[in-house]
Order: C-alpha cells, then sequence, then structure tokens
C-alpha cells in the first residue's frame, strides 16, 4: 500500500489479473483453512468444552482445572517442562545460530554442502526413531559411545538415566533431532542478507565476529523468534521422549515426566478425559501467551 | 462374584477349547476362581511401575531397600488417591 508508487497503465490492467491472482490465493488457502479448521480449530474447541464439562456434559467452571492443579505430579511436572524448556530454548538459539554462522562463513564450498546434508539428516527420521537411536547410544552396554559414557562414570543405563540427568538428555535428543532443520533455515536466512550490507560492514572494518555481532544476528532476529515461538510449543509439548524412555527403562525413568503425559495418563489410565481436557487447554494458552509476548516484542509482523 | 461371572467363564472356556490352542482342558481355572479370597482386587495402577519409578533410581545410587520403602509407599498411596481410592492406614 504504497502511495507514492503507482502509475496509470498499471492501474488499467490491474482488475482482471489481480482477480485471477486472488481466485488461485483463495484456492491455495481454502485447501489450508479447510485442515486447519478440522484438525486445528474443531479440535481445539472440542478440548474447551471438554475442559469445562464433567464425564456427563454438564458445565462444571474450572473444577477440572482445579483437580489436575492439585494431582500430585502436577507440579513435579510443570517444574520438569520449564527446566527442560530452558535448557532446549538456550541450547537451540546459541547453538543453531553459532552453527549456522560458521556455515556461512564457509560460504558454499563442498564443505558446506556436506555440513548442511549431515545437519539435516536426523531431522529426516521420525521423532520416535530418533529418540530409540538415543536410547542405544544411552546405554553403556550397546552404546558405540560406551567409553565416553563409562570416562563420564556411567556404567549402567540406569545410572545414565538418573532423575536428575533427564532435562539435559531430553535436551540432547531434542536438540539433534531438531536443530538440523532450524540450522539450514536459518542459513537460508543468512544468504538472504543484501550483498551491499556485508560489503559496507567489511569496508567499514568490521571484523568476522563484530558482522556476525552487530550485523548479522540483528537481521536474524526475526527467524530467531519465529524458531523460539515454534520450538517454545513444540517444548513445552514434551512427550514422545520421557514415553518412550519409560518404556525402554520398564518404568524407572520418565513416567509422569512431562505435562503432556499426565494429560496421557489423565485421559488414558485414569479416565478422566475432561482433566486431561484441562491440561491441555492450559499449556495451549501458555504457549499462544508467551508467542503473543515474542510477536509483541519483536515486531514480528512488521514489514521491513 | 464367582456366581455372576459362571456363565462368561464357561463362554470363555468354550471358546478356548475350540480354538484348540491350549493343549489340555482348562476347566481348572473356572473350579479354582471360587477359592479366591473375596475381598481380593487389584488396583488401577501399577504396582510395579510404581516400584521401578521410586525405589530402582535409589538402588542404582547405592540406597538400601529399607531406606526407600517409605518412598515407595507414599508413592503407592498418592497413586491410589490420585485415582480415586480411599486410602485407610
Amino acid at each position: 500500500m504504497t502511495l507514492t508508487h503507482s502509475s496509470a497503465g498499471s492501474v488499467r490492467g490491474r482488475p482482471r489479473g489481480t482477480s485471477r491472482q486472488s481466485r488461485a490465493g483463495v484456492a491455495f488457502v481454502a485447501g489450508y483453512v479447510l485442515l486447519l479448521i478440522a484438525f486445528g480449530v474443531l479440535p481445539t474447541a472440542y478440548a474447551i468444552y471438554f475442559a469445562f464439562t464433567d464425564a456427563g456434559g454438564a458445565f462444571t467452571g474450572i473444577s477440572n482445572f482445579v483437580t489436575t492443579a492439585k494431582d500430585f505430579r502436577f507440579a513435579d511436572s510443570l517444574g520438569h517442562v520449564a527446566l527442560y524448556l530452558v535448557f532446549w530454548l538456550l541450547s537451540l538459539v546459541v547453538f543453531v545460530v553459532v552453527l549456522a554462522l560458521l556455515l556461512h562463513r564457509l560460504s558454499s564450498g563442498p564443505m558446506s554442502q556436506t555440513l548442511r546434508f549431515l545437519y539435516y539428516i536426523p531431522g529426516a527420521l521420525a521423532g520416535a526413531a530418533s529418540v530409540l537411536v538415543w536410547l542405544f547410544m544411552l546405554d553403556p552396554t550397546v552404546s558405540p559411545v560406551s567409553s565416553l559414557l563409562e570416562t563420564l562414570g556411567f556404567h549402567t543405563f540406569g545410572e545414565v538415566i538418573a532423575p536428575g540427568n533427564l532435562a539435559l538428555l531430553f535436551t540432547i535428543i531434542a536438540f539433534w533431532t531438531g536443530a538440523g532443520g532450524w540450522i539450514v533455515v536459518m542459513y537460508g536466512a543468512l544468504n538472504n542478507i543484501p550483498k551491499d550490507v556485508m560489503e559496507a560492514a567489511r569496508i567499514d572494518g568490521a571484523n568476522g565476529w563484530q558482522t556476525a555481532w552487530r550485523v548479522q544476528i540483528p537481521m536474524l532476529r526475526k527467524w530467531i523468534v519465529y524458531m523460539v515461538i515454534l520450538a517454545f510449543a513444540g517444548g513445552a509439548q514434551l512427550f514422545v521422549e520421557p514415553q518412550l524412555l519409560s518404556l525402554a527403562s520398564n518404568g524407572v525413568a520418565g513416567r509422569d515426566y512431562s505435562l503432556n503425559q499426565l494429560t496421557y495418563d489423565f485421559a488414558f489410565q485414569m479416565n478422566n478425559i475432561n482433566g486431561a481436557a484441562a491440561v491441555s487447554v492450559e499449556l495451549l494458552v501458555v504457549s499462544l501467551s508467551v508467542a503473543g509476548v515474542f510477536v509483541a516484542r519483536s515486531g514480528f509482523f512488521d514489514a521491513d | 462374584m464367582t456366581d455372576l461371572y459362571a456363565p462368561a467363564a464357561d463362554n470363555w472356556l468354550k471358546a478356548q477349547a475350540a480354538s484348540g490352542y491350549f493343549a489340555s482342558d482348562l476347566t481348572a481355572l473356572k473350579d479354582a476362581s471360587s477359592q479366591v479370597w473375596s475381598d481380593w482386587g487389584s488396583g488401577q495402577f501399577s504396582q510395579e511401575a510404581i516400584w521401578a519409578a521410586t525405589v530402582k533410581p535409589g538402588l542404582t545410587q547405592g540406597k538400601t531397600i529399607e531406606s526407600l520403602l517409605p518412598a515407595w509407599q507414599d508413592s503407592i498411596v498418592k497413586y491410589a488417591q490420585a485415582d480415586g481410592y480411599k486410602v485407610s492406614k
């Protein structure tokens, strides 16, 4: 919507082209909107309905929220997920940005292509499969890096999965699975920084460190915010890692670890779908609020 | 209790016999069912899972089973109450 930039010719030619374009746009968006309604909006509305009613469908106010918050596992899971999110988001922001900058500095040689491929491979595995890979990695009796585990003082699987280590373990697993895709995204964003900006920095005598800190990272800000929003939402829903670990360890570690596991227990162990819905709604509200704060603070939707 | 489930048990035995999966007759199970203590029941939650989650990590750290028993009991009570059982001590 610029007032200065308009020419008579384009105004005359616009109506037909625009209407065809907008029809195509509507067609493309319609498919997405349908799926969004079917698998996003309706289930959410259904969960909200469940969260405020009892098994008979009668309105119960906030009693489901109170019951679930009073559950003896709730505070623990909340603490676990909070600690995990701190580890996960910090490691993601720091290492993804650093690795993407390094990758970008290597420019587009064969080395860079190989590294990009290597970073991305773990992300191509389905979530549960990569967790299984790590269960083998972390068991000193079968691990290919068992000597490293032995050096760190871990001689049995039980020692590796001690309660205090879990947040770190889940962070390592999640980082290995999820960071590659983000490194590739950040690398793309770095390539989008105009050449003249980089050249200007070089002419002004900025070294690699200064260019990264004062030019590249500020221009990556929106991508970083985008990553944090999605990573927060994904991390708050931590489920596959602890659930598989609890199966693999015969319940020694990872049971009732995260809030999402608690909702699973409520729904399928305790037959309390309404309580499960209440916890899910809480997770949704928290994730949406965090996304809102980040979007508002970062000017995410401002045009450049 | 046994009377209530007796017809179901008969059906189950017939189905098992028809399937030919087990080599011998299973009627002994039905006879034994009347000997089960009438107050016996199993919780909705898994005792074994609670043992695994509360006692085993402690054993790994070198604690004694005896020192971990209070934590085990505490956890069982909590799971029972969370599942809606009244626990009398």
